[in-house]
């Protein structure tokens, strides 16, 4: 008995040595900064982050950071509403109860305006006792990205993901009715037509439930390329454009197609009802996130994996707009620990941890990153998804949406127009011509 | 003895209360006081602090579109809602109030959809409800119905989340119902029976008349539940589609929380309240009882 403890005891030290040496081992690549990870040793800082796959990552992470700094992380994950209430309860109180959180970049306008509820990192990235240039390197962060969180030229945050939206098409599908791989706004129309057969299968599915991130997310794209502006001219002259011409024709498009090619009910549609119905093979393309490529080619999840094609989506009289989204990490204003808080973010971001994560997520915040031939080789197995997310990245801007203070009221009151013609409530010209109206009243 | 300690003996019951009085003024008071004063500025995100406006947020609201949809919103799902539950509130109690076998089976799964969190609820019933794959629409497939978008549809979508609402809370007016029916004494029913009362007549000329305090009751913690419902509606259609099921409680939701209007948000909570008040003093008043009223 006394042996087989004795063994025991051996055998447990062995597993904690093997443990600390490959934690040492992870931890060399962070030493390799010119900055003192300790100086804030046994300090604590509260985060709250958003319920998405990047962000159980970085929860991995954590011990890691832990080891190197000595500074105590209470990680908190939360869906998407909770965190907003949470959050900005918080933010507005300036009670500090958070040092990171995490947002829609959208948000970050109104946020930062004075007196600003998120703190600028300008001086903790130009701080050499808190940053190292070389090591972090700056310029590695892709540029659309630092546009992202960049609001009157300071830096609000760090931006996380490189989000953009996809066409995803079941190539089986393609091949069977012999059509090629729409590239206009037409095209996609036809495609959806020949390609409908329900119930079996669904010509395409499109968000439709309100919101700035929801619907009007993948709507602007088809807005855009119809020609349409949300101004006319942001951010100079802020005279909202919605009812042009162009604009209704894009709207009743995204109506029409919707209500002629996807599954019944669309207008309630989130992007959690589009990623099952790709899972489930209900559809047979989609305009949405390109973030679904691992949980749509993951066969444990989905019934369709190793069907799919990617491509840019459909362009039109008014250039090819690919969606743009991210999350953003930022310090709260009102935080008490806002040392820690940046080199924790300054952690995050770095090339090593970036590194790791994207072989999960396939997704990061740098070039150096991206570029990488273990990623490409990860994603190659699936297709065409990263020649196609790459080429797209090539289109991406920050102010795909209009990024100002009052963009989450008036996203959320369009959405509301446009779920409204989705739903045969009103003709698009009713409901854009009253959006346009409320904008009007909004921007006084 | 001291003067300090002959004050506070003989004023105990005074001292007594202060804890409860200090936590109410802070719990409910406060919050509201609060309220009516942000509802006369504005605080948004350009002004980032309060400032004083005086009326303008009410004559907004005057002119605001979305404030009288969702007035009419509120009160269909109100009215229809809490109607429904007490009709059927009423008659399961009364059903319920013989001497039958396995009643507290009965009463066991009445009970349940009122003791599920309302989340749950909302997610259950969005996947009953669903075209493709849900529940109802399976159904109505066996009788030959065409499958129908409950949620997507301006026309069914009230109705549906009205439909929600009256499963989870008809066993509270069930409840409540049934306890009052307990506790009613036996004689006036022994002397009706005598008299050769019909049955209808005994629920006419006794039970109601007995049991209207208890239903007075139960009609007004529903209606000011109703009157601000949120999460089932949030979780079913977000107020739409479009502004169809956009109540009131949903629209200062987003006017508040979403776009940071705090002022008029407090403006529009402040009508609401006003408006439950008057609801509820008016049933009373109908009823001819008395809240205020002290035995």
């Amino acid at each position: 008995m006394k042996k087989i403890l004795l063994w025991l005891l051996v055998l447990a030290m062995c597993i904690s040595m093997i443990a600390s040496f490959s934690l040492a081992d992870e931890i060399a690549p962070y030493l390799e900064a010119n900055i003192d990870w300790r100086q804030f040793e046994g300090e604590t800082i509260n985060v709250a982050v958003v319920h998405y796959l990047d962000m159980e990552e970085i929860w991995k992470q954590v011990p890691l950071f832990e080891e190197l700094t000595g500074i105590t992380v209470n990680y908190e994950l939360l869906p998407e509403e909770e965190l907003h209430q949470k959050t900005f309860i918080d933010l507005a109180s300036r009670v500090g109860r958070y040092d990171i959180i995490s947002a829609d970049f959208m948000f970050l306008p109104q946020f930062a305006v004075e007196p600003a509820m998120i703190e600028p990192l300008d001086d903790f990235i130009n701080d050499p006792s808190l940053t190292d240039p070389e090591w972090f390197d700056y310029d590695d962060l892709m540029p659309h990205l630092m546009d992202a969180v960049n609001v009157d030229g300071k830096i609000y945050g760090i931006a996380l993901n490189t989000d953009t939206s996809l066409l995803f098409y079941r190539k089986d599908l393609f091949e069977a009715a012999g059509i090629s791989v729409p590239d206009t706004l037409e095209d996609f129309w036809n495609a959806a037509e020949a390609l409908n057969n329900p119930p079996e299968v669904y010509g395409l599915g499109l968000r439709g439930l309100r919101g700035q991130g929801e619907n009007i997310y993948v709507w602007t794209g088809f807005f855009r390329a119809m020609g349409a502006k949300f101004f006319e001219d942001f951010p100079n002259d802020m005279t909202p454009t919605l009812n042009s011409p162009e604009g209704i024709k894009g709207t009743q498009y995204y109506a029409d197609i919707i209500q002629n090619f996807a599954p019944l009910g669309s207008s309630n549609w989130t992007w959690s009802e589009v990623l099952s119905a790709l899972q489930q093979g209900t559809i047979a393309m989609t305009v949405d996130a390109s973030d679904f490529g691992p949980s749509i080619e993951d066969p444990e999840k989905s019934t369709t994996s190793g069907k799919w094609g990617y491509a840019m989506v459909p362009g039109g009289d008014g250039g090819r707009w690919q969606p743009f989204f991210c999350f953003a990490l930022s310090i709260n204003s009102a935080s008490k620990n806002k040392g820690p808080a940046w080199l924790f973010l300054q952690f995050v971001s770095s090339k090593p941890a970036s590194n790791e994560r994207s072989l999960k997520t396939w997704t990061t915040m740098r070039w150096s990153v991206w570029e990488r031939p273990e990623l490409q080789e990860v994603m190659a197995q699936y297709g065409g998804y990263y020649n196609a997310l790459n080429e797209a990245l090539q289109y991406v801007e920050a102010d795909y949406r209009p990024r100002f203070p009052k963009w989450r009221e008036m996203g959320d009151k369009i959405g509301i127009a446009v779920e409204s013609v989705i739903g045969g409530q009103k003709t698009a010209e009713e409901a854009m011509n009253e959006v346009q109206a409320e904008i009007e009243k909004l921007l006084e | 003895m001291g003067k300090f300690s002959k004050f506070s003996t003989r004023n105990f019951h005074y001292f007594s209360l202060l804890p409860v009085v200090i936590t109410l003024i802070f719990l409910t008071l406060f919050p509201i006081i609060f309220t009516l004063f942000l509802s006369f500025h504005e605080w948004s995100v350009e002004t980032g602090r309060p400032i004083f406006n005086g009326l303008a947020n009410y004559i907004n609201m005057i002119k605001d579109n979305n404030f009288w949809n969702g007035l009419r919103c509120t009160f269909t799902y109100t009215f229809l809602a809490v109607g429904f539950e007490f009709i059927l509130g009423f008659v399961i109690a009364l059903l319920l109030n013989q001497k039958i076998k396995f009643i507290g089976v009965f009463r066991f799964f009445l009970i349940l959809p009122m003791v599920i969190t309302p989340v749950v609820i909302g997610l259950t019933w969005r996947i009953m409800y669903s075209p493709s794959f849900g529940l109802i629409n399976y159904f109505l497939s066996l009788l030959g119905i065409a499958p129908k978008a409950f949620l997507s549809q301006p026309q069914t979508a009230m109705y549906s989340l009205i439909f929600t609402d009256i499963w989870q809370w008809t066993p509270f007016m069930f409840l409540m119902i049934y306890a009052g029916l307990q506790v009613l004494p036996n004689e006036p029913y022994e002397a009706a029976i005598v008299d050769g009362a019909s049955s209808f007549q005994v629920l006419r000329y006794i039970t109601i008349p007995l049991l209207k305090n208890i239903i007075v009751l139960a009609i007004i913690f529903r209606t000011i539940d109703a009157f601000f419902s949120f999460d089932i509606i949030f979780i079913l259609t977000k107020g739409g589609p479009g502004t169809a099921t956009q109540t009131l409680n949903i629209y200062t939701f987003y006017t508040g929380f979403n776009w940071l209007n705090l002022g008029y948000a407090a403006a529009i909570a402040t009508i609401m309240l006003v408006i439950i008040v008057s609801i509820v003093f008016l049933l009373t008043r109908i009823a001819g009882i008395s809240l205020m009223e002290v035995d």
